[in-house]
Order: C-alpha cells, then structure tokens, then sequence
C-alpha cells in the first residue's frame, strides 16, 4: 500500500469511527427544558351575605359575609393572598362605613371551599347600593379581582328616653311645662327623641285622652322640637324638622289646664311617630 | 355630712322602686319601604321585614296596616307562615323578624296602591298622680304595590355548586336561583352525571317552585349509593320556561366512606321563655355542623335542681348539612321553685361536642291577692319602706353622735 492509499484508508476509517461514536456521544449528554408560566389567579365570583342589609339600629353594627371562589391555572398552593381591597358606592369610596380599615384578609374555609371575611357596617351606612371588590394576589404577585354587591335598605329607628311625660298637679287656669334636652339619659326627667336609623327623620306626634273626668289633652297640649311647636291633638302633625343620624333633641311638652276644668288625675297617649326620609 | 348617707339611700330607694324612672324606650323598622312591581291580580306575595327593639325592657309591639290596601297585608311569624298575628315580643336590646304577606286581589283594576305598616309600642299604663300621658313610638314601613294584568315568567341563575362526597351519602347539586318575574317560578334543573366520559345517570328536577321577587337555593340529590368511588361530572342546564338560563360542569369526587371529616361544635345552650313554676321551657342547642358532610344530631343534657340531678333531656334528631347552624330544641316542664343548671352535649356521626351549660333561677309563685288587698294605695309599701329606713337611718346616724359624745366625756 502506498503512502496515498494509507492517508485515504487512514481517512476513511476516521470517517467511519465518528459516524458511529459522535451521535452515540451526543445522545448520553442530551438535556430537555422548559419552564411554567405563571398565571393570574382568577377571582370567578364574589358574593354579599345578605344581599339586602337590614341595618341595626344605633349604636350597634351590622355584619356582613363576604364569600370569594377562586381559582388559580398553576394550582390552589400558588393563591398567596385574598382580600378585600375597595368598598365603594356610585363609584366613591364608601370604606368609612364599615368598623374594618381596608384591606381586609380573607380565610379560606374548607367546607364551602370559598374565601370568606366578615365586614361589620356602621349604623349610620346610608341606604344604597354597595360594591365589594376582592383581590387575590398569587405568589408571583400576579392579581386577579372581582366584586360582588350588596344593597342597604333604610332603617327607620327612634328611641326616647323617657316612657311618660307627668305634668303633675295643676291648678286650672295654670299650665305646666315638661322641659326637654339635647342628652340623651333616661331617669333624667328631661324628654329626648333620638335618630337611631340610617336616614334622616321628621316626628308626627299626636295625643289622646285614656281616662279623667273629662277631655283634657287633646287641644290643650304643645310639644317644641327644634324650635317647631305644633298643638297636639288626636290627629297627627308633622313638626316639619330633619334630626340626622345619631342626632339627640330635646323634645319640650306644655299643658294648658283651662279654667273650669273638673279635678281629678288625667291620663293619656302620647303617639310619637318617625317619619324616615 | 352626717346625713349624706340616709339621704342617699333614700334617693337610691325611691328611684329603684320606681321602674319606668330609668327606662327608655326604643324601637325601628327595617326596611323603611316595600315596592312590589309587577304584582300579578290575584298572587301572593311575601317580604320579610325586622322590627328592632332598641328599648332597655322587653316590649310587644302592635303591627297595623293602613291606607287603601291595608286589607291585602297580613303578618306572620317566619317560622309559622300560616298563623297570622297582630303583634310580636322583642326582647330588650333584640330583634325579630316578621313575615308579611300581601294577597292581591283577581279582581281589581291594574293601578298603584299604596299602604302603611306601622309598628308602635304599647304603653303599661297605671300610676302617676295628676295629669300623665304615656308615651308610645309608631315607626311606619311605606308600601307601594303595582298591579299589572301581565303574568311574567323571568328568572336568573347565581349560582351553580356541588361539592364532593363520599359513597352512601347523596351529592348535592346546589341551584341559586333568583324570580325576576310576578308569578311561582318552577326552574327545570336537568341533570347529566358521567364518569370518564361515559354517561352514568340522568335526571330531571322541576318540582320546586320560587315565590316572586325571592331568591333561593334549589339542592337537587344525587344516590350515590352502590357508586363506585372516583372522579365525575355532572353537567347542569337550568331552564325556565323555553329558555336555557344556565349551563355548567361541576367536576365531583365520590370518595370511600369516612373520608371527609365529621365534626362539630355546640355553639351556647339558651332558655326561651320566662322560667316559671309549671310553665314549659324551651331548650335551645345552637350546633354548627363545621365538618365537610352533613351529618345527623342530638342533643342530649341532664337538668340539675339545687345541684341534684333531675332528670335527662333529648331533643329530636335532626339532619344538619355541612357549614349549616340548626337549633336542637327540647322541652321541659319545671314543676317547682328554684336553682335550675342544664348540662348537656351534641351527639353526632359517633362523636361528641364539648359541654355546655345554663343556668336559671325559678322564683316562688306569687299567692293570689285577697279583694281587700287589690284595693290597697299602690306604693304605699315602698313609702312605707322608705319611711322606716329613714327613721333607722336617722336613728343610726343619732346613735353614732351619742356615742362620740360619750366618748369626749371620759
């Protein structure tokens, strides 16, 4: 064989052998990869318990439940957070309205398989429609919302701190007034009417003889509130006044014995009723 | 100063024993405003409103209607919605929830009326020298009702759920659905169940019917029982009338028996109903069923009278569903005066809760009055009472001074 012949055969079997080996080679160091998005999670619904609130009156709260279902593509483990991130109504911020400052955590409950908080709203929550928006935050900081709403209804509420008005003993012909004022303490002998509701109110009152020897209140009976002052007699009257939430007045009473009046002990009722806007 | 004291408990006498000096009175009405649109000639219809007692003492409130269809109102207790009344007990401090139903005449004009609710408060009454007028609240809830001659069928569906359960224990297959129309609503619910692909069971649910402007959860079941365990679907079409509302598939777990967790807590132990001599009280168990399947439940207590045993309590058996609250109520007759403790746990799926306790005291009936009795001046006892305590008030504080003289002298 010639030197020719031995570089070509030389070649050849290089050739040969790295046709075989190099695949061969490849094949045992091969690596594969990928790599998984992470994907918002999805906050699929959100629902206010009750729908229609029904407020308690002052001084106390109301609670309501808020339930969230949601779902995350990369599994319920990758769900960091859920909360409730904004409470508005017509597109304000109503937030002062609840006992709670945003944003409020919620808990997962097993059983219904829904996040859940409870939000408390204050007694003075005007009535309206409310919307609850929950965030669900993942732990790639991905977020996801929804909102659910609620509507609150008006509560129409009064309290007086007084069960009787007793003008006494009065000689005819002579008038005895029953003084209110703006502090609300039962015991304190001083009639006061309280807005317990959600709305602002207008009082009716009116007065009817129980027993006596004869007909006395009706016609001889005054009461002021905020500065109105309206004869009550068995027929209702509006004293035209607006006490706002929470307000406490005094509610002053005045009667005019008429001379030739029969003696004796007197009673009545005196109807005091809220007129809610 | 020597005085300060005798006149202090003559002050604190007086005001005790005159109860209504301390006592406010307070009530509200929620909501303040009922409309009933779309109301159909000759259909019912029904509200619910809460009447609030905000008052320091349990008061009866009277409910009225007023205006040109007050007779269309009628009121009723929601757990009695057959059995009308005309006033409902509040606790002091409480609530109650009164249901209303409004009858619409088949043969009035189509119109708007209009009515007025009223709660008001009922004055005791008595006492009082002179010239006394009892005051009494009156809160009104406003009611408008537009009759139209137009039978509308219209609804929508929240809300599609079913949770997984296990073998011999039904699914449930929860439809909330809201009537959006004047008249009862029968959503057809139909009802695909497959395993793998491969229908298993099909069924039909039409037979519950949603008053109008209501919203409620219709729970249509499934028997699970003979079911091999495993992954399912049911695939939901609600439909109402000739219209699909909704469709949905819920995938479902049918897990081996005692796989979900049974458990439960017996939240308080109450009394309803002033605990008197030969009157009935009502025992209230508040159980919550906290596991993830429903279960069935009992209460079982025993009543303790100056701390001996008595006798045992049962309630009913009563089927709570999984995250429900029931009230497992038993009674019992108290036959005498005295300390009364009622001990008592919640047996459920083999378990128990944790036990809990209440106590009361029964007072000693009052002996009938005599007529001449009955005629006595009211509060001349607690005159005389203040009176006497006066005089050993006077007496102590006279005492005292001797003494201190007695003592200067030696």
């Amino acid at each position: 064989m010639n030197t020719k012949n031995k570089i070509v055969a030389i070649l050849m079997a290089g050739m040969v052998a790295m046709a075989i080996a190099v695949p061969m080679a490849m094949g045992d160091t091969a690596t594969t990869s990928a790599s998984v998005n992470n994907k918002a999670p999805e906050v699929t619904s959100v629902t206010v318990t009750p729908s229609s609130v029904a407020l308690s009156p002052c001084p106390d709260t109301t609670p309501i439940k808020v339930e969230a279902s949601v779902t995350d593509a990369n599994g319920a483990d990758d769900i960091a957070t859920v909360k409730i991130t904004a409470l508005t109504s017509g597109g304000s911020d109503a937030s002062g309205n609840i006992t709670e400052t945003l944003p409020v955590s919620m808990t997962y409950n097993s059983s219904s398989g829904k996040y859940e908080a409870t939000l408390h709203l204050k007694c003075t929550t005007p009535s309206g429609s409310y919307t609850v928006e929950v965030t669900a935050t993942d732990t790639g900081s991905l977020t996801g919302t929804n909102t659910g709403t609620f509507t609150v209804g008006v509560t129409c509420a009064l309290d007086l701190d007084f069960t009787a008005v007793s003008f006494g003993a009065i000689d005819p012909g002579n008038s005895s007034t029953v003084a209110g004022d703006n502090n609300f303490s039962t015991g304190d002998g001083k009639p006061t009417i309280k807005n317990i509701g959600n709305a602002d109110m207008d009082v009716k009152k009116k007065i009817t003889q129980t027993s006596g020897p004869e007909t006395l209140f009706p016609g001889n009976t005054s009461s002021t509130v905020k500065g109105s002052t309206k004869t009550l007699t068995t027929t209702a009257v509006s004293f035209g006044v607006t006490i706002a939430p929470e307000e406490a007045t005094a509610a002053t009473y005045e009667l005019s014995v008429p001379a030739g009046t029969m003696h004796g002990n007197y009673e009545g009722e005196l109807t005091i009723e809220a007129s809610c806007a | 100063m020597k005085l300060t004291i005798p006149i202090v408990i003559i002050v604190f006498l007086t005001m005790s024993l005159c109860p209504t000096a301390n006592a406010g009175i307070g009530l509200g009405i929620s909501p303040a405003s009922i409309t009933i649109s779309d109301a159909f000639k000759g259909g019912t219809y029904e509200r619910t409103i809460t009447v609030f007692n905000t008052g320091d003492e349990t008061g009866t409130f009277e409910l009225t209607a007023e205006g040109e269809c007050a007779d269309w109102i009628s009121f009723y207790k929601p757990e009695e919605p057959n059995t009308p009344i005309t006033e409902v007990t509040i606790p002091r401090k409480g609530k109650a929830k009164v249901l209303v139903k409004f009858d619409i005449p088949a043969d009035i004009a189509n119109a708007n009326y209009t009515a007025t609710i009223y709660a008001q408060s009922i004055p005791e009454g008595g006492g009082g020298e002179g010239a006394v007028a009892h005051a009494v609240i009156r809160i009104p809830s406003k009611v408008l009702i537009q009759v139209t001659g137009t039978q509308i069928l219209k609804g929508s569906v929240k809300s599609i759920t079913a949770a997984d359960t296990e073998v011999g224990y039904p699914l449930k297959i929860k439809v909330e659905f809201q009537n959006e129309g004047n008249v009862i609503a029968k959503p057809e619910i139909a009802v695909g169940i497959t395993k793998n692909g491969e229908p298993v069971d099909s069924f039909v649910h039409d037979e519950t019917g949603i008053k109008p402007d209501m919203t409620d959860t219709i729970t249509v079941l499934w028997n699970t029982t003979g079911r091999a365990t495993g992954d399912y679907v049911a695939n939901v079409a609600v439909s109402l009338g000739e219209e699909l509302l909704a469709t949905k598939d819920l995938p479902f777990k049918v897990l081996p028996f005692g796989t979900l967790t049974r458990q439960g807590v017996l939240h308080s132990l109450a009394i309803e109903g002033e605990p008197l001599v030969n009157i009935v009280i009502k025992l209230v168990a508040n159980f919550e069923n906290t596991g993830e399947i429903d279960t069935m439940a009992k209460f079982r207590g025993e009543i303790y009278h100056e701390g001996n045993l008595l006798d045992v309590l049962e309630s009913d058996e009563m089927f709570v569903e999984s995250g429900e609250t029931a009230k497992l109520v038993s009674y019992y007759k108290i036959l005498e005066p005295g300390n009364y403790t009622i001990r008592g746990r919640v047996s459920y799926a083999g378990k128990e809760t944790e036990e809990k306790e209440v106590s009361f005291s029964v007072p000693v009936p009052e002996v009938e009055e005599s007529g001449e009795d009955k005629n006595r001046i009211p509060g001349f006892e607690a005159v005389f009472a203040i009176i006497a305590l006066s005089f050993i008030s006077i007496f102590l504080a006279f005492s005292h001074k001797r003494g201190k003289r007695g003592c200067k002298r030696e």
